[in-house]
Formats: structure tokens, sequence, C-alpha cells
């Protein structure tokens, strides 16, 4: 638990006394549908644990101290829909990068290239969802693709740039802004 | 006995140049049936279904995707057999196609017109640009168009061109300043920068609100700024024209004269319905219009229907420049380099265009990053740095007409109300590739100048959903389908209003042109009722 900061835990107490309250109530389907799988299929203590240690890992691998806990809850279910194995690849990760004392994300490189390529890639598919706001790959010219949406506004990729550009469909304000650099420009 | 129609003129398609053809009569007292395969969507519902799609880059994924009117990207819509595997977005609900284009609203000039003449090779248009011209002007008016009234835009540093009789409706927009930066450092060795015309106009016209640079134009403008079809359905159905949606056309029936007499559309639910009218006009795109004249076996004396298809056919080009330049602040593109527009050179190889793009590049910059395990804070911060400095640039290249690029109706695969698919036939010719090796001396080029560091110059073609050829225009029966008014040959009361009939590609949008002939068609056939 070393590694979960206090507002995660309640953000993610929050989060989850709203879904399990949703659940009672009539059914955690209708308000939050891609809760099915997890709260209607399987036990829910054994959910709510990996849930938590997926947030936990997800703060681990983002370098970040409050991740919001409904966004892991999709991004889990979503990884899960994409591989069965999930939540053992997510187990074997969590217990290298501990027996790796694997703390600064900047060393990752060096840790992942002595580990197995599949839990470099496990890592990669959780950091990816997180700042893309989608697991699955895009094919283009295609109407289906193995796609899952998590979020938009809340894909991390967007923070870096949020002072300077937009979340598309989003605007910062007016005609002709553009014009100008933004405010930034001499430190960009 | 007089006969009786079910209307004046009936049109097919209900998108920009259906739509604007359908305006255009029924202001002149017309009555105008518009039959349309998809259904009305309103402008929030794309924008929502955008949000919260998974695949952003997939421009037709926000729109309607149903088994009786499926966008192009639905498995088996097209089957393609050529080298080549076209895949342009194209959708089917009221509006069509300009609900994701990013309103590129060049015109041809007279040059582009004329390329056999000139240079030898393809066809020309068998009208001139003097003709066209008038009609350029209304189209500019209905879609809102904002230009520069003293580019050359024949990119040879000269006069303003093509001649105009009036100037831009709507002023240019401000540079961005991507395109200033990268315009400043590029022309310093000769590349003309012109700024793109367009019809996502920066002061408010015609209902539409100004750009504020929401960045979207593809897939979907969320504020209305740029045009779309839509517009002109709306305004033709307040002139009196009547539209119906989930009507599938999959017959037109031949009549006595060499008329048509009649269309035969089919509803989501299997219903047939026929309607009779003086005149028709397909305006099903470049693919879906051919392919309803093979179904019909009309229109095909010449053979050409379905033959001679174009796309600009494109590659691209992405770097990380020295300096910031910052992508992704405006519209999404705004202009590009145009010194391979015109010239001698065009008896050797095609025209090339380059275009800047301007979308926020924070997926690609970021899924590029991971791939390398750049995670961490240091992610953050190369984003931050990698979309700074992110150009990328989108060249087309200008197709000749071959009878062997072909687009037919599928004999394997049928939509769910039982009309079938397309199959395409589709290669890239020397002409063009002799053109690529000139693109990428260029690329070389412009990373040097900007002192760029380069992400891929080697994309392969590239589609760039700019349909012509298919219908080709031309002034002699035997090898054209439709004559310079777009009228076809074997049914003078069938015109195609579609890019479809263009004969010479040049590198520009077509859509203006496309407009612009679909108000002349109007016109004509308004005197002729």
């Amino acid at each position: 638990m070393k590694f979960i900061k206090n507002n995660a835990v309640k953000t993610l107490r929050l989060s989850r006394r709203e879904l399990l309250g949703g659940m009672a109530a009539v059914s955690a389907a209708a308000f939050f549908p891609w809760a099915t799988r997890t709260w209607a299929d399987s036990p829910g203590a054994t959910s709510e644990q990996a849930i938590q240690d997926f947030l936990m890992l997800s703060e681990r691998l983002t370098g970040r101290e409050a991740l919001d806990a409904r966004i892991a809850g999709r991004v889990w279910q979503a990884l899960l829909d994409s591989d069965e194995r999930f939540a053992d690849r997510q187990r074997l990760l969590a217990q290298a990068m501990d027996d790796a004392n694997l703390i600064d994300m900047r060393s990752f490189k060096a840790f992942a290239a002595t580990q197995p390529e599949a839990l470099t890639q496990t890592a990669v598919a959780i950091i990816s969802a997180w700042y893309l706001g989608f697991t699955g790959s895009v094919q283009g010219h295609s109407a289906t693709d193995n796609t899952r949406f998590i979020t938009y506004t809340g894909a991390l990729m967007f923070e870096p740039t949020i002072d300077a550009t937009v979340i598309p469909t989003y605007s910062r304000g007016h005609s002709d802004y553009w014009v100008d650099p933004p405010a930034s420009i001499a430190t960009d | 006995m007089a006969t009786q129609f079910d209307a004046d003129v009936i049109v097919i398609g209900s998108g920009a140049l259906g739509n604007n053809a359908a305006f255009e009569l029924a202001q002149q007292g017309k009555s105008v049936i518009i039959l349309e395969a998809g259904e009305h969507v309103p402008r929030w519902k794309i924008v929502e279904n955008f949000r919260t799609s998974s695949r952003k880059g997939n421009f037709n994924d926000p729109y309607p995707n149903a088994p009786w009117a499926p966008t192009s990207y639905q498995e088996n819509y097209i089957e393609n057999t050529g080298d080549f595997d076209l895949f342009p977005g194209m959708l089917k609900l009221v509006g069509g196609t300009t609900w994701h284009w990013a309103a590129a609203t060049w015109r041809y000039i007279p040059n582009d017109m004329k390329l056999k003449t000139l240079y030898g090779v393809g066809r020309d248009w068998p009208i001139e640009y003097d003709e066209l011209e008038p009609y350029y002007v209304c189209a500019e008016k209905a879609l809102g168009v904002s230009g520069s009234d003293t580019d050359d835009q024949s990119g040879q540093g000269g006069d303003a061109w093509p001649p105009r009789s009036e100037p831009y409706p709507v002023s240019p927009e401000g540079d961005t300043y991507y395109f200033q930066r990268i315009r400043d450092r590029i022309s310093a060795e000769d590349y003309r920068f012109i700024h793109e015309p367009n019809a996502r106009t920066h002061k408010p016209w015609d209902g539409r609100p100004a750009c504020s640079g929401n960045n979207n134009c593809m897939p979907v403008c969320p504020i209305g700024a740029m045009y779309s079809g839509d517009v002109h359905a709306r305004h033709a159905e307040n002139a009196g024209a009547k539209l119906i949606t989930d009507a599938t056309a999959y017959h037109l029936e031949k009549g006595d004269n060499g008329k048509i007499a009649a269309v035969h559309y089919r509803s989501s639910n299997g219903d047939d319905t026929r309607l009779t009218a003086k005149y028709f006009i397909v305006a099903a795109h470049g693919l879906e219009t051919p392919k309803l004249l093979l179904l019909s076996e009309v229109a095909n004396s010449s053979d050409q229907v379905g033959r001679n298809l174009m796309d600009h056919t494109g590659m691209g080009l992405q770097f990380l420049a020295d300096e910031p330049v910052w992508p992704g602040r405006g519209p999404v593109q705004q202009g590009g380099i145009f010194n391979w527009r015109d010239g001698d050179f065009r008896r050797e190889h095609s025209a090339i265009k380059h275009a800047l793009t301007n979308m926020v590049p924070n997926t690609a910059v970021t899924q590029r990053l991971l791939d390398n395990l750049i995670v961490g804070p240091e992610l953050d911060d190369r984003i931050r740095h990698d979309a700074a400095r992110w150009v990328d640039i989108s060249t087309v290249f200008e197709m000749l007409p071959h009878a062997h690029n072909t687009v037919r109706p599928s004999t394997r695969y049928k939509d769910a109300l039982g009309i079938p698919m397309l199959t395409v036939n589709y290669s890239v010719d020397n002409y063009v590739k002799a053109a690529a090796d000139v693109a990428k001396r260029d690329y070389a080029n412009f990373v040097r100048i900007m002192g760029g560091q380069v992400i891929e110059d080697d994309t392969g073609w590239q589609n760039r959903d700019h349909l012509m050829g298919t219908v080709i225009m031309g002034d002699r029966a035997e090898d054209s389908v439709v004559n310079g008014e777009c009228r076809t040959w074997d049914h003078d009361n069938l015109f195609l209003a579609t890019t479809g009939v263009i004969p010479a590609s040049g590198v520009i949008n077509p859509t203006l042109a496309g407009v612009a002939l679909s108000i002349r068609i109007a016109d004509i056939i308004a005197k002729e009722i």
C-alpha cells in the first residue's frame, strides 16, 4: 500500500460507494454499463480489490498521485475485456516492479530491458489507456476494430498542452486568436 | 391528356451538390423532391458520437452506419481488386460527406481545364474557365467562402489568379502562428505558400457562427461554422423542396424518346416506391452515381460509366521542427506550397500540392513516445515538446483518367436492401510516380530548412477522398458520359451533379467546382421546364 496516496483512496471509496449503491438500488449496468461484467458476474470484493490494486499500479506507472478512480474502473474493465489474462498480467507486473524496487519511472526503460516482452507490453497498455483515453489499435478504413473507449477530456495526453492548444471540439475562445503563439512560446 | 409527374425535378442524393441544385430549382419555383439513403442527424449527436468514440482518427466513425445505408468503411462496401486500396470516407446522411471535409474551396485555374491542349496528357474539360466563373461566384456565396483576392493561386508568384468577377465573399482568416513560421522559413528558398480559400468562415455567414478554432473540421465541426451540405438541405426544404430520407434509389427507369421516366427507391423496411419527374439529377457522389447508372443500364452508350476513376492519391511527411510552431491552434488546414500547381513539367509528371496539416497532434505524438518506452515525467515533458514541434504535410498528386481505373456494382456483395455494393480497381500510373520523386526531394528540403527530425517521409500512397472521372464530362458522346452541361449524352432529362464528371483533376479539392456545376445544372433545367 505504500504507493497509494490518501486522497486517491478517498476518491476510490467515493466512487465505489456510488457504484455499489447503484447496483443495490436497481442495477449497476443501468448506470455504469462498463461495470456490468465486473460487478454482475463476479464477487464484488474481488473486483474492488483488483481495481484498487490497479489504481495503485496506474499511479506508479504514470508517476501521478491522484488518478481518477472512476476512470481507473473503466481502464481496468477495458483491458480485462481485451485480454482475459489481464488480471494475472497486472499482478505479475506489480510484483516485478516491487522486486526491482522500480519507483522512479525514469528508470522504466532499464527495468523493461530486464523483463519479458509481455510484461513491458502490459505496462505500456496501461499507460497508453490512461494517456490516449482508449485501448486497442485503431483500424483506419474499417467500421470495426478492437478499440474500447475510456475517456476523452480525461485522457492524460492533453494535460501537458492544455494551456497552448485545445482538446479538439472545444475552443480557446474566438476567431483569429491563432495568429499569436501561446504565451509560453519563449520557454517552449 | 397531359402527363402528370410527381415533381418537376428529382434529385438523388442530399449532399452539398444535390442540395445546392435542389435549392436553386426550388427558389425558381420548381417542384423538387430530394431522395436521401440515410437520415437526418442533428449536429450535437455527431459531436457526442465523436467525443465518445475510441477511433477518433476514423472520420466515418461518428456517423450513422446502417445496414441499408452504410458508410464506405463498412466491410465489403468496397471490394478492391487493383494495386491500391481505394477507401474514400463517404457518408450517407442528410448533408452527405461534407459533414467531414476541411472545407477547402479552391477554384480550378484555366490551365487545369486544358491539360490535353497545353501539355498533351489526359483530357480537356469541354467547357472553359470563363463559362464556369459566374457559377464559381454563386457557389462561393452559397458556401460563404473566405479567401485572398491577391494570391496567385497558380503558385507562380504572379498577380492574383485565377480571374474573378467578384471578390471573395469573406476575407481570409488570420494566418496561424504555425503557418506563419513554416511559411517564413521555407519560403526563403522560393517555395510559394498560398492561403487556402475555405468555407469555414471566420465571420458569421448564412446563420453559421464564426470559426472559433475548435480544431475538429474533420470529422465534425462542433459549432457549424464550417459549411456542410445539411445547410442547403434546410434551405431547399424552406424553399419548398420535399426531402425524403431512408430512400435509396436503385433503378432509373427508361421511358420514351430516350428520356428517364422514373426513379425507383427502397426504404429500410423493404418498401419500393416509383416516382416520376420531368428531370432527374443524380448527385450520389463519384462511386454511387456510376453504380446507379450501371445497375439501371442507362447513360452508358460510351462504355465510360464507372471508368476513369481518379482520386488525388497522395503521400505524407511528418517531422519535428527545431522550434515550437504549435500546430493545433485554429482550423485544421490553411494552405500550402503551390510551386508545382502548373507549368510545362505537366507534360512529364503530375502537378503537386503540399498542404500543411494543423491538427492537435497529441495522439500521434503520445503513441510514438510510448512505442519508444518513454513514460513517467519524461512522457509529459516530451508530449509538450514534440506536440509544439510537430509538422505534418499532406501531399496530393494530379491524376490522369484511365479506362482501367473503374468502379462497378459488386457481383459478390449486397447491402441489406439487396442492392449491390461496389468493386473498385485502381492503380497509380507512372505520371504520378514521377511526381512522387519530386515531392520527396521537396520533403528533404522542408526537413532541412526547418532543422527537422523525420518521423515519417515514406508513407506510400494514401487516400484523399476526391472522387473524379467516373461519369466523365467531354465534348463527344463516343467517349464521355455527360456534356459540358453535365447532361448525359444518352438521356436529355438526366443530369449528373457529382465531382465524378471532372475530366482533369488538377490538385485542388473539387467540391467547389462540383457545387458550381450543380448550380449551373439547376439554371439550365429551370430554363427548360
